[in-house]
C-alpha cells in the first residue's frame, strides 16, 4: 500500500493576508480581498477590480538588493510562503539534509516590466523624443541602429532573465536552501495539482524526506490584465460569483501558497501535526470541458479508493465564468448523480480572485485549514440550485464541519482539468 | 529531432560524427552592432513542410518553437509507430518549453496603447489585430505540451516543464517516472526552443554569457578548451518515446535503448553562477546512478552539459571528478554543444538522443574546437574526432540557468 503523505506546513500570501491564520479569519468572516484596481488606470479594461496582495519587502525575506532586482512578485510569494511552511514543519530544527528536500512549483507567466526598457528606448529614440518626461509610448518609434549600437546596454543585464519563471523559482529555492528534486510546472491551474502529485510521488519513492510544493499566479500588470481579458470572461462589475446563476465572469487575483509534505508516520514521529493527507489526484484533457472534469474527478476518486458518496466537501474550480462554470456544474451533476444527501460546497475565488497557477495549491491549503479547524467558511454567493445537486453552504462565521474527505477541482484555460482529494490528518 | 545540423536525428548524428558545426552568422535579425553575431539556426525549409501540412488552426498558432517541436515529435511518433496504439489514455506527454519570449517590438507595440500615465486604449489595441490572443497563447509554456498531446491524440497525463537548459532532460526524467509510477504506459518526452529571438538573445548578450571572441562562427563553441569564452545560442527540438518494456514488446516495435535512471537537483546557490564545487551537479549525477542501481565504475561515457562558458566547464569537470574519482580521467566525456551550440530547453532531449544513438552504434561523438588544453579541465574530452568505442551505459548531464540540474542514465537494450 502506498505511503500516506501528510501536509505538515502551510504558507500563503493572498489578498486576504500573508499567513494561514489571517486568511482563515478573513474567510470565516466572509470577507473578499477583491477591490478596485488602483495600481494603474483601468478605464480601457473590462474588469475594474482585482484581488491584490501587499507585496513583501525583499529585506524582510532576506533577499539581497542585487537579487531583489530580478525577484518579481511570483518568486517572492513562493519565498514568503515557503519560509512559513518550513517554519511550521520545523524543517531547520529537524535538520533535514538540503539534498533530501524536494521542491515543486506551479508558476504562471512572469511579465516584462516595460519601464525597465525605458532608459534604453529613450536613449535610442528620435531626438525630439529623448527626454525623461517622454512617455514610453511616444518613444516607441525608436531608432534600432541606436538601440543596437549601444543604448540596449542601459537595460539592467538580468532584466530579460527575470522573465524566465525557472529563474524566479531558483531564487526562492536558493533562499530556502533546498537542493533536492525539483521542477517548475506551467502555467495554469492544473499545474498546481501536477506539482502536488510530484511532491507526493517523490516522498513515496523515497527520493526526498520532505517536499515543498508551491503555486503562484501572475503579478497584476496591464499585460496580465489584458491577457486575462483576452483569455477569460471578466466580470464588468468586478464581482466573482462562482457557480451562481448571477455569475458574469471571473476577477483576477494575485497570490499563492506553499505546502510542506511528509510521510505521515515520519511526521508523527517528529511530533509534527499532520494537517491533512493527500490521497488522490487525477487529470483530464481535451476540448470537452465537462468530460475533462469528469475524467479528472473519477480518476482522483479511483486513486483515493473512494466513491462520490464518500466526499464530504466539494471545492470546485468555480471561476465565475458562464461557460466554464456551466461545464463544471454539468460534470458535477453527473459524477454526484446518485448522491441523495446534501453536498457541502466551498469556492475560494469570490474571496481571492482567480489565482491561475496559484489557485490549486491555495485551494489545497484552504481545504487543509477546513479539515484541521473542522469548520466550513461561508460562501459569499449561493451556487446554482437548478443542477440537481442539493448544495449545502455555511452562514457567516462558518458552521461546524466533521467531514473527512475534500474533493478539489482545477481547470486551466486550455481545458486541462485536474482534481485532488485531501483527507483529515487524524 | 531537428537541429542546426539536420532535420532528423540520423542526419544530426551523422554530421556530428564527422565533427561538423551547425553554427553560422545569424540571418534572423540584424546583429551588426551586437557583440555576438552568430548562432545555430535551423533551416526554414526543414520546417516549411510541417507548416504546409498543418491544419489552418495550427498554422495560426504555430510559433517557431512549436514548429520545432512538431518536427521532432513527428519523427519520434513514426519511428515508435505510435499511430498503432489504440489506448490513448495510456499515453502521456512531457515537454520542456518556455514559450516564445515577447520581442522588444512586441513590448513597444503594446506600449503604444498606453498614454504613458497608465491609461490604456484596449479598443484600439484590439482593432489593430496586431496583438491578438494568439500572441499571448504563444507565450504560454504549456502550449507546447498541449499541442503535442493534441497532435498525438494522447489522453494521459500532460506535464509542462520550464527549467531553462535542464528542461529537455527533466522532461525525459519526469516521463520516465510517470511510466514507473503507472500513470501511463508510454510517454512522449522532449523539448523545444526557438531561442534566436531578439529579446532572449539580447538578455544573454547583456550578461556576457555568449561567445564574443571567435575567428569563425564554426569555432566559437569550444567546450573545455582554454580559449572558450561563452556559449553559442541555437535553436532546435528533440523528442523521444518512452515506453513500459512489456508494452513495447507486445507491440513488437524496435527498442532503441533503456532509461536506467534519473536524478535532479537544485544548486541552492546563486541564479547567475553555478555552485563553485558543482554540488548540484554532483547530486544530480549521484541520484541518477542510485536510481539506476549502478556504480560509477559501470559508466562508460559521459555526455557533458559542456556549454563552453568558462565557469560551467570547470565546475562540470570538478563534479565529474568528485562522482567518478580517479576513473574520471579515463571515461570519455564529450560536448555536443561544440557542434550544435546551446539549444537551451531542447538541449537535454537532443543530447540524450545522440547519446542513445552513440550507444547503438558504438561511436562516441567528439568535442570539436578542442585545441588548447585548459589545466583546469583535464579529462578525456574526445577531442575533435569521433571515437569508435562500444559502450553500454552512459549518462547525459544538463544544468539549467538558475541552478536546476538534471542527469539521465541511459543504457543499451540487450533484450
Amino acid at each position: 500500500m502506498a505511503e500516506v503523505v501528510a501536509i505538515t506546513g502551510l504558507g500563503v500570501l493572498t489578498a486576504l493576508g500573508g499567513s494561514p491564520s489571517a486568511l482563515w479569519d478573513a474567510l470565516l468572516a466572509g470577507r473578499s480581498g477583491i477591490g478596485p484596481l488602483t495600481d494603474f488606470e483601468t478605464s480601457g479594461f473590462t474588469c475594474p477590480s482585482a484581488a491584490l496582495v501587499v507585496e513583501p519587502s525583499p529585506d524582510t525575506l532576506g533577499v539581497s538588493p542585487r537579487e531583489s532586482r530580478v525577484m518579481t512578485l511570483p518568486p517572492m510569494i513562493l519565498l514568503q510562503a515557503g519560509q512559513a511552511a518550513c517554519l511550521q514543519t520545523r524543517m531547520k530544527e529537524t535538520g533535514f539534509s538540503s539534498d533530501r528536500i524536494a521542491f515543486f512549483a506551479a508558476m504562471g507567466l512572469i511579465d516584462p516590466h516595460y519601464n525597465d526598457l525605458k532608459p534604453a528606448v529613450l536613449k535610442s529614440g528620435l531626438p525630439l523624443q529623448r527626454s525623461e518626461s517622454t512617455p514610453l509610448s511616444q518613444a516607441a518609434s525608436l531608432d534600432f541602429n541606436r538601440f543596437l549600437g549601444g543604448a540596449y546596454q542601459e537595460i539592467y543585464p538580468l532584466w530579460p532573465l527575470a522573465m524566465l519563471n525557472n529563474v524566479g523559482f531558483c531564487l526562492a529555492a536558493n533562499q530556502l536552501g533546498v537542493s533536492g528534486e525539483n521542477a517548475v510546472f506551467s502555467a495554469d491551474v492544473d499545474a498546481g495539482v501536477m506539482a502536488l502529485a510530484e511532491g507526493v510521488e517523490s516522498l513515496r519513492s523515497q527520493k526526498a524526506d520532505l517536499a515543498l510544493v508551491g503555486g503562484t499566479g501572475e503579478k497584476m500588470l496591464p499585460m496580465h490584465l489584458a491577457r486575462m481579458q483576452l483569455l477569460f470572461e471578466l466580470s464588468p462589475q468586478g464581482i466573482c460569483r462562482p457557480l451562481s446563476p448571477l455569475r458574469n465572469g471571473t476577477v483576477p487575483g494575485e497570490g499563492g501558497a506553499v505546502l510542506a509534505l511528509e510521510p505521515i508516520q515520519k511526521a508523527r514521529a517528529r511530533g509534527v501535526v499532520p494537517l491533512a493527507v493527500i490521497t488522490g489526484w487525477g487529470f483530464g484533457g481535451g476540448t470537452d470541458r465537462t468530460a475533462a472534469h469528469k475524467k479528472a474527478m473519477n480518476s482522483a476518486l479511483e486513486r483515493a479508493g473512494c466513491r462520490p458518496g464518500d466526499i464530504s466537501l466539494l471545492m470546485p474550480h468555480g471561476d465565475g465564468t458562464s461557460l466554464g462554470d456551466e461545464a463544471e456544474l454539468t460534470a458535477l451533476a453527473q459524477v454526484f448523480k446518485d448522491r441523495r444527501e446534501s453536498l457541502p460546497v466551498y469556492v475560494t475565488k469570490a474571496s481571492l480572485g482567480h489565482l491561475r497557477a496559484g489557485a490549486a495549491v491555495v485551494d489545497a491549503l484552504v481545504a487543509a485549514l477546513i479539515l484541521h479547524h473542522r469548520t466550513l467558511p461561508p460562501m459569499i454567493d449561493q451556487p446554482d440550485p437548478t443542477k440537481g445537486i442539493f448544495w449545502e453552504t455555511a452562514r457567516a462565521g462558518g458552521i461546524p464541519f466533521e467531514g473527512k474527505k475534500v474533493l478539489i477541482n482545477a481547470r486551466g484555460w486550455s481545458g486541462a482539468c485536474a482534481s485532488l482529494i485531501l483527507e483529515r490528518g487524524d | 529531432m531537428v537541429t542546426p545540423l539536420g532535420p532528423t536525428a540520423e542526419e544530426t548524428f551523422r554530421r556530428a560524427a564527422r565533427g561538423e558545426s551547425g553554427v553560422d552568422y545569424l540571418s534572423v535579425f540584424e546583429t551588426q552592432n551586437l557583440p555576438t553575431q552568430i548562432g545555430g539556426q535551423v533551416q526554414d525549409q526543414w520546417l516549411e513542410e510541417i507548416k504546409g501540412e498543418a491544419d489552418p488552426l495550427f498554422g495560426r498558432l504555430a510559433s517557431r518553437g512549436l514548429l520545432l517541436l512538431v518536427a521532432s515529435i513527428k519523427e519520434a511518433i513514426a519511428q515508435a509507430q505510435l499511430n498503432q496504439v489504440v489506448e490513448r489514455r495510456a499515453m502521456g506527454v512531457v515537454v520542456g518549453s518556455h514559450g516564445d519570449n515577447p520581442d522588444t517590438e512586441d513590448i513597444l507595440f503594446f506600449q503604444r496603447f498606453s498614454n504613458g500615465q497608465g491609461k490604456w486604449d484596449l479598443k484600439r489595441l484590439y482593432q489593430t489585430g496586431g496583438y491578438d490572443f494568439l500572441q499571448f497563447y504563444r507565450r504560454k509554456p504549456d502550449v507546447a505540451a498541449t499541442l503535442a498531446a493534441s497532435y498525438l491524440g494522447a489522453e494521459g497525463p500532460i506535464l509542462s516543464l520550464v527549467s531553462a537548459c535542464a528542461a529537455g532532460s527533466q522532461a525525459i526524467g519526469e516521463a520516465y517516472r510517470l511510466i514507473q509510477e503507472g500513470r501511463c504506459r508510454l510517454a512522449l518526452a522532449g523539448g523545444c526552443e526557438a531561442s534566436l529571438r531578439f529579446s532572449g538573445f539580447l538578455g544573454f548578450s547583456l550578461i556576457k554569457a555568449m561567445a564574443e571572441k571567435y575567428s569563425s562562427p564554426q569555432t566559437a563553441s569550444r567546450p573545455f578548451d582554454r580559449k572558450r569564452n561563452g556559449f553559442v545560442m541555437s535553436e532546435g527540438g528533440g523528442a523521444l518515446v518512452l515506453e513500459d518494456l512489456a508494452h513495447a514488446q507486445s507491440r513488437g516495435v524496435p527498442i532503441l535503448g533503456e532509461i536506467l535512471g534519473y536524478g535532479d537537483s537544485a544548486d541552492a546557490y546563486r541564479i547567475t553562477d553555478t555552485h563553485p564545487k558543482g554540488e548540484g551537479a554532483i547530486l544530480a549525477m549521484r541520484m541518477a546512478l542510485n536510481d539506476a542501481g549502478i556504480t560509477p565504475e559501470q559508466v562508460e561515457y559521459i555526455n557533458a552539459h559542456g556549454t563552453s562558458t568558462t565557469l560551467n566547464d570547470i565546475t562540470e569537470t570538478k563534479a565529474v571528478k568528485e562522482v567518478f574519482g580517479e576513473r574520471a580521467l579515463t571515461i570519455p566525456i564529450s560536448a555536443n554543444k561544440s557542434m550544435l551550440g546551446h539549444t537551451i530547453g531542447a538541449a537535454g532531449a537532443i543530447e540524450s538522443i545522440l547519446t542513445l544513438i552513440g550507444i547503438q552504434q558504438g561511436l562516441i561523438l567528439p568535442t570539436i574546437n578542442y585545441q588548447f588544453p585548459d589545466p583546469k579541465c583535464d579529462l578525456d574530452y574526445v577531442p575533435n574526432e569521433a571515437r569508435k568505442q562500444p559502450h553500454r551505459i552512459a549518462i547525459s548531464n544538463s544544468f539549467g540557468f538558475g541552478g536546476q540540474n538534471s542527469c539521465v542514465c541511459l543504457g543499451r537494450f540487450d533484450g
